[in-house]
């Protein structure tokens, strides 16, 4: 697809035009279609926000905004708990860096790390985030697990 | 052929295992952390460090003792807590190892797969999930 610059920044436009809770909308389907299919991921963004985008805005003008895949992580509408879709991707694409240790994440954004699960706990707790997962990464030389 | 239906799907993108968001609550204090599927598991086993995150006196709870399938003991105490994942949400007994440095949170049959109807394609990365009534 030979798509030029000045396109991509008619949809850049378009897509920082929305308002919020579009663009939340607009940013959770594309991530919902990039843990769905490998092959998403290794897409151009901007032909993902396109396709994306095109289709949002579809279905705001039919008036329909349920979502039109199953929703994996049902947390993601909920107020009160925290999508744990950005925490999950992060630990997906960081895990090796951080073999052994204890992390704390508040969505994709790393808020202390260390071999001990305590004072990793408090770092989150002082940072102030609501409710960041906690996980331990285990080593990448770590032999295959079996209970 | 039988004609299963489910609430939810969990499409999962870890290539070590099921493994499954959750929020993990006990006497007012909440974690967030992750668990495995783990139908070769009896029940449901968390780490010691998790307990301890939670306030839970953790030796004051029921004791039970595990045995791996590579031999040996794992010490645990049970403790009712709740376990929300997925927008489900469980009353459990869960264990909690008596040391530190278990590796993984495991989500087993007591206490979590007995409480669900679960279906799994992992060719597809996917479980399939809803709590039974």
């Amino acid at each position: 697809m030979a798509t030029t610059q000045p396109v991509y920044d008619g949809i850049l436009r378009q897509a920082l035009d929305l308002p919020s809770e579009q663009k939340v909308r607009l940013l959770e389907e594309i991530l919902q279609h990039e843990l769905g299919s490998p092959a998403e991921n290794k897409r151009p963004f901007l032909e993902k926000l396109d396709e994306t985008l095109t289709r949002l805005t579809a279905r705001i003008r039919s008036g329909v905004m349920a979502p039109e895949h199953p929703v994996s992580h049902q947390t993601a509408g909920s107020p009160r708990r925290p999508d744990p879709a950005p925490a999950m991707e992060w630990l997906r694409l960081h895990s090796k860096e951080y073999g052994g240790q204890w992390v704390a994440l508040d969505g994709g954004r790393l808020i202390a790390h260390g071999p001990d699960a305590q004072e990793v706990y408090a770092a989150a707790q002082a940072d102030g985030a609501y409710l960041p997962m906690i996980n331990y990464i285990e080593p990448a030389d770590a032999l295959p697990f079996v209970f | 052929m039988p004609d299963l239906s489910f609430d939810v799907t969990h499409i999962y993108t870890s290539t070590d295992g099921i493994k499954i968001p959750l929020v993990i609550s006990f006497g007012g204090k909440e974690v967030q952390t992750t668990g495995y599927a783990d139908c070769g598991a009896e029940a449901c086993i968390f780490s010691n460090e998790i307990g301890q995150m939670l306030g839970i006196d953790i030796e004051a709870g029921e004791p039970k003792s595990f045995g791996p399938a590579s031999g040996g003991t794992l010490q645990t105490y049970g403790h009712l807590v709740t376990i929300e994942f997925l927008d489900i949400n469980l009353e459990s007994i869960v264990y909690f190892a008596k040391y530190p440095g278990l590796r993984r949170n495991l989500l087993g049959r007591d206490g979590w797969l007995s409480k669900l109807r679960f279906g799994l394609v992992d060719y597809d990365s996917t479980v399939f999930l809803s709590r039974l009534t």
